[in-house]
């Protein structure tokens, strides 16, 4: 066996062993977020903006975030010591790359190893998706003045689905690339 | 203190509104805050760690600094009365 088909064989068995989630789970399974568990997250976070899904920022950013709730987008968002590292346990455990969920998945892949987002509009994921949203001339309505508050047109996210949404996409060929 | 970005003064009333028995909108990211006048909101002013908690964030983006005690008091005397 030369070099290659010696990767080849060991990817083989490899995949074998341990097959991805793309393969083994229905996508429209893997699209709806689980409910926040942690009581300090939902009340310390969720009072300003809605306590998002851990699932939608990766680990290092959710560090980066909780390192510095002093300035938290212009806001104090301060905390005592122990509850933001509660918090920051709850965050990382259930960040992006540790959960089973087909946005989240792409939310990490879209990714470069060197870039820790410190907004989930930031990501190229989720910014991609949202970008007809953000254009000054899309026709659609309402255009949100943020997108901090994805309930404005996500109006199932109390239960974790993002997928329904209240606005009506005119643009046919964002409407076929992006949505469900 | 200015606020950087849309140049007005910052108040509590741009995220409270001006009557504290209705809900307000929280400035940056309209999420809805309930109305802070313990009258209609019984959880208002019932935890002291949350009053503390929120008179440092509050008053730190409000006027760039932390409150006195003096105007701490104040501003939970005000409450208090609504």
């Amino acid at each position: 066996m030369n070099r290659k088909t010696k990767w080849a064989v060991a990817l083989l068995a490899l995949s074998a062993i341990r097959q991805p989630m793309w393969v083994t789970q229905s996508f429209a399974a893997t699209k709806i977020f689980p409910p926040i568990t942690d009581a300090a997250y939902q009340k310390e976070c969720g009072s300003c903006h809605m306590a998002y899904p851990p699932e939608l920022l990766p680990a290092r950013s959710w560090n980066r975030v909780l390192g510095s709730l002093q300035d938290h987008f212009g806001d104090s968002a301060q905390l005592d010591a122990a509850t933001q590292q509660r918090i920051r346990d709850y965050l990382v455990a259930h960040a992006a790359e540790n959960a089973q969920n087909e946005h989240a998945f792409a939310i990490v892949h879209s990714l470069r190893a060197n870039e820790t987002p410190l907004r989930i509009t930031a990501t190229p994921y989720i910014a991609g998706i949202h970008s007809a949203v953000l254009d000054p001339l899309w026709g659609g309505n309402p255009r949100p003045k943020t997108l901090a508050e994805c309930g404005v047109c996500h109006l199932q996210v109390q239960n974790g689905n993002f997928t329904m949404r209240k606005f009506t996409v005119t643009d046919e060929a964002f409407r076929s690339n992006h949505l469900d | 203190m200015t606020d950087p970005k849309s140049g007005e003064v910052r108040r509590c009333s741009l995220c409270h509104s001006t009557d504290l028995r209705r809900s307000g909108k929280h400035a940056t990211t309209g999420k809805v805050i309930e109305p802070m006048a313990p009258s209609v909101n019984a959880k208002r002013l019932s935890n002291r760690a949350d009053i503390e908690k929120w008179l440092l964030r509050n008053c730190k983006w409000t006027l760039g600094r932390e409150c006195t005690p003096q105007e701490k008091g104040d501003v939970l005397v005000m409450i208090r009365g609504r």
